[in-house]
């Protein structure tokens, strides 16, 4: 398939992910949508320089994960989860959702937001299809760490569920 | 002597087995410990159960209550197109990748690369077409801004790498120092009396014979007034190498400015509070009062006029925070704003939908409290307000009995009417939109705001759509049950002609059919015989449902925006 072919495709079926992943690293959404742009022109220029890009799904998030940092570092970011908090308690009179199962989520979203920065940065990468030797490189740590840290945020989760 | 096959795994090996991340041969002692461990397996299911919480949140919570992209998605093939024509010499496509690979071989140095970096991603931004329409539209819009709301003579301060001067925009130049900046300004073709003003930036943007625009947003998360539009442009040729303008996003204010000139180098402009000025250099524009300095200064004013686009984007917003469904919030656009007001919204609203709107150029937001002027009569059902006709009191019975008593009919009656009040909010927000954009402001929009309206549209069919369905579904058995004559099946809906109109054909249906649920589950005054009622109310609902669904897909199908 040619490149612009490749990167078409790919930019139809991950960009909301790519999206929505560099949101939960605290960029507005603006500055996330642009970066996701970048992201894929970035990856096309890859491409043509005929890089060996074995994962592309793994690629385009380590790229955009080093990417939505560095705009992290320069321009002001919201903390996570970015008025998500909000928005699940607008959605307390939602009457397609029971109560019961609002509390749920609101429970879970707390959780998942008192977990440490890289366990939460595990899981999400996990959440979207990375393996650990991936989510590894992205962060810089060993697949073993990766382990660990998912472990860990795993347990904590468990908790609130029961 | 039974023993298991080795110790239990660790926890973390458990969760490497469950994500496939063993090897082979560990994996399958994990999986021969597992057929004799019970406790094992409990565990390796409660992890799976954990990690289905998870999936269930990201798609229940993050891809539902993140805001969408504020823009549609860019033309990926046309910006890849306008790589390859600007890529097409090799030297850059090689600079540029090899930057890249860098990056991508050790990410752990980025921070080395970090300049490399910046530089590439302005590269590339400035590849694109876009920035330039988008400089060019933000520069006269503040222009406009700048000439409807003047100011007194501004103080700015003026940083090169050698000096620091402060000057009175205007001023006629005094010093050695100034004559030599003024000089660089003048062979530059940079207005020297008012270098920090969109205006002058414009005029000198616009003389430039080839020059590359990238446009930033920088967001101030503590103080988001500070939040501003850099727009930066790279001459090709010229004294003036490349200039930065930084506007206020709130009232488009000309703030900083950063010119990077041949000889002089880096030249920095920023404003300075003006008060100390006044006192010590000009006592008589001291002692007069600042509107006379307006008046005297412009004769005639230039309103920027807010546009359809802004309207959109708070409506935009509004429904990203869900607040277009039956809130007490008005938008208006007057001449140059955007007005939105509301009354006696809790002060946690208040604030997201500040938040939210905070970004939004020429939006002036107006919240009242309740006791502070006369307070709309809070929305609410209510039930039974009407004594219940005996007819509908013996129909509710029958529904009683086949629902198994009066506390399921009423739960059952309250979920199926705040169902349709729900559906009624997206209707009216529907019907609204349709007020603000009417087909003559529609198309005098640009496609992408055309794109974004479409969206919002879809947003509230779909959610209309949905709910009619699951009314429908709610209420046939029970319905079908006591109705007289069976359901009619629902006379094929069809939608045609502009989105405005099908709006209009949509709402007497959907406000019919929320009548006849008032009546039936609810008590209202009936103005069919009871008798009808069921049947006419399981009729409605059909045709509500097959209705809501021929808009969903007319608003999905209906060009907007993609004939350029
Ligand atoms: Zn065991």
């Amino acid at each position: 398939m040619p490149f612009d072919d490749q990167v078409a495709q790919l930019f139809e079926e991950t960009r909301d992910d790519v999206y929505r992943y560099l949101m939960t690293l605290g960029l507005h959404p603006p500055q996330a949508q642009e970066a996701v742009q970048e992201v894929f022109l970035r990856l096309y220029v890859a491409l043509k320089k005929n890089e060996e890009i074995r994962n592309p799904r793994a690629w385009i998030f380590r790229v955009a994960h080093n990417l939505g940092l560095k705009i992290r570092e320069r321009e002001s970011f919201l903390p996570f989860p970015a008025g998500l908090e909000a928005r699940l308690a607008a959605r307390e009179n939602d009457p397609e959702a029971s109560l019961l199962e609002h509390e749920r989520t609101l429970r879970f979203h707390r959780a998942i937001e008192g977990l440490s920065e890289q366990q939460r940065r595990c899981l999400f990468l996990r959440l979207e299809g990375l393996r650990y030797p991936e989510i590894a490189q992205v962060l810089g740590i060993s697949a073993s760490a990766v382990s660990e840290f998912l472990r860990r945020a795993i347990a904590r989760l468990r908790k609130v569920q029961l | 002597m039974s023993k298991l096959p080795l110790p239990h795994p660790a926890g973390e090996q458990l969760l490497r087995y469950a994500d496939g991340e063993l090897s082979s041969r560990e994996s399958e002692q994990i999986r021969v410990h597992l057929s004799a461990c019970w406790q094992c397996r409990a565990e390796l299911e409660e992890v799976e159960q954990t990690i289905n919480e998870c999936v269930r949140y990201r798609k229940s919570v993050l891809a539902n209550l993140f805001p969408p992209p504020p823009a549609p998605w860019c033309d990926i093939r046309g910006r890849l197109t306008e790589v390859d024509a600007t890529l097409g010499s090799p030297s850059l496509l090689e600079r540029l990748a090899d930057s890249l690979g860098v990056l991508l071989r050790s990410p752990r140095r980025w921070a080395a690369v970090a300049t490399t970096i910046v530089l590439i991603a302005v590269i590339v931004s400035e590849l694109r077409h876009t920035p330039s329409v988008q400089a060019a539209e933000l520069l006269r819009k503040a222009a406009l801004a700048s000439e409807s709301h003047p100011q007194t003579p501004r103080r700015i301060q003026i940083r090169t790498s050698t000096r620091r001067i402060t000057r009175i925009a205007g001023a006629s130049t005094a010093t050695a120092a100034e004559r030599e900046i003024e000089t660089s300004f003048r062979s530059a073709r940079y207005d020297w009396d008012d270098p920090l003003s969109a205006k002058s930036f414009a005029a000198w943007r616009s003389q430039l014979p080839a020059r590359r625009d990238s446009v930033v947003t920088v967001f101030d998360n503590r103080s988001p007034e500070n939040n501003r539009y850099e727009i930066r442009t790279a001459a090709e040729s010229g004294e003036l190498h490349e200039a930065m303008l930084a506007l206020r996003m709130r009232d488009l204010r000309a703030v900083e400015a950063r010119l990077e000139f041949g000889s002089l180098g880096l030249v920095e402009i920023s404003e300075l509070p003006d008060e100390p000025f006044r006192a010590a250099a000009a006592p008589e524009a001291a002692a007069k009062p600042p509107a006379a300095v307006e008046t005297a200064r412009t004769p005639e004013k230039v309103i920027p006029a807010a546009t359809a686009s802004d309207e959109l984007r708070v409506f935009a917003a509004l429904r990203r925070l869900g607040a277009d469904l039956g809130e007490p919030i008005e938008v208006k656009r007057t001449g140059s704003q955007i007005l939105v007001s509301a009354v006696g919204l809790a002060p946690r609203r208040q604030q997201s939908i500040r938040q939210e709107l905070a970004v939004l150029p020429q939006v002036q937001i107006q919240f009242a409290d309740p006791s502070a002027g006369a307070a709309p009569p809070v929305g609410g059902r209510s039930i039974r307000s009407d004594p219940v006709q005996p007819g509908v009191l013996r129909l509710q019975e029958q529904l009683e009995k086949q629902l198994g008593g009066r506390a399921s009919f009423d739960q059952f009656a309250d979920q199926a009417l705040d169902l349709s009040d729900s559906l009624m909010a997206h209707v009216h927000a529907l019907n609204r939109l349709a007020d603000h954009f009417t087909a003559d402001v529609e198309r005098q929009m640009l496609p992408p705001d055309r794109l974004l309206l479409q969206r919002l549209r879809l947003d509230h069919a779909q959610a209309i759509s949905i709910k009619a369905q699951s009314i429908e579904a709610r209420m046939k058995p029970v319905l079908a049950a006591v109705a007289e004559e069976p359901g009619a099946a629902a006379s094929p809906a069809a939608f045609s002609g502009t989105w405005q109109a099908a709006t209009q054909e949509l709402f007497p249906q959907a406000r019919r059919t929320e009548r006849l649920l008032a009546v039936m589950l609810g008590g209202a005054a009936s103005e069919v015989p009871v008798e009808a009622l069921p049947s006419q109310l399981l009729n409605h609902l059909t045709q509500l449902r097959a209705s809501a669904e021929a808009y969903r897909d007319f608003t999905a199908a209906s060009p907007a925006g993609d004939d350029r």
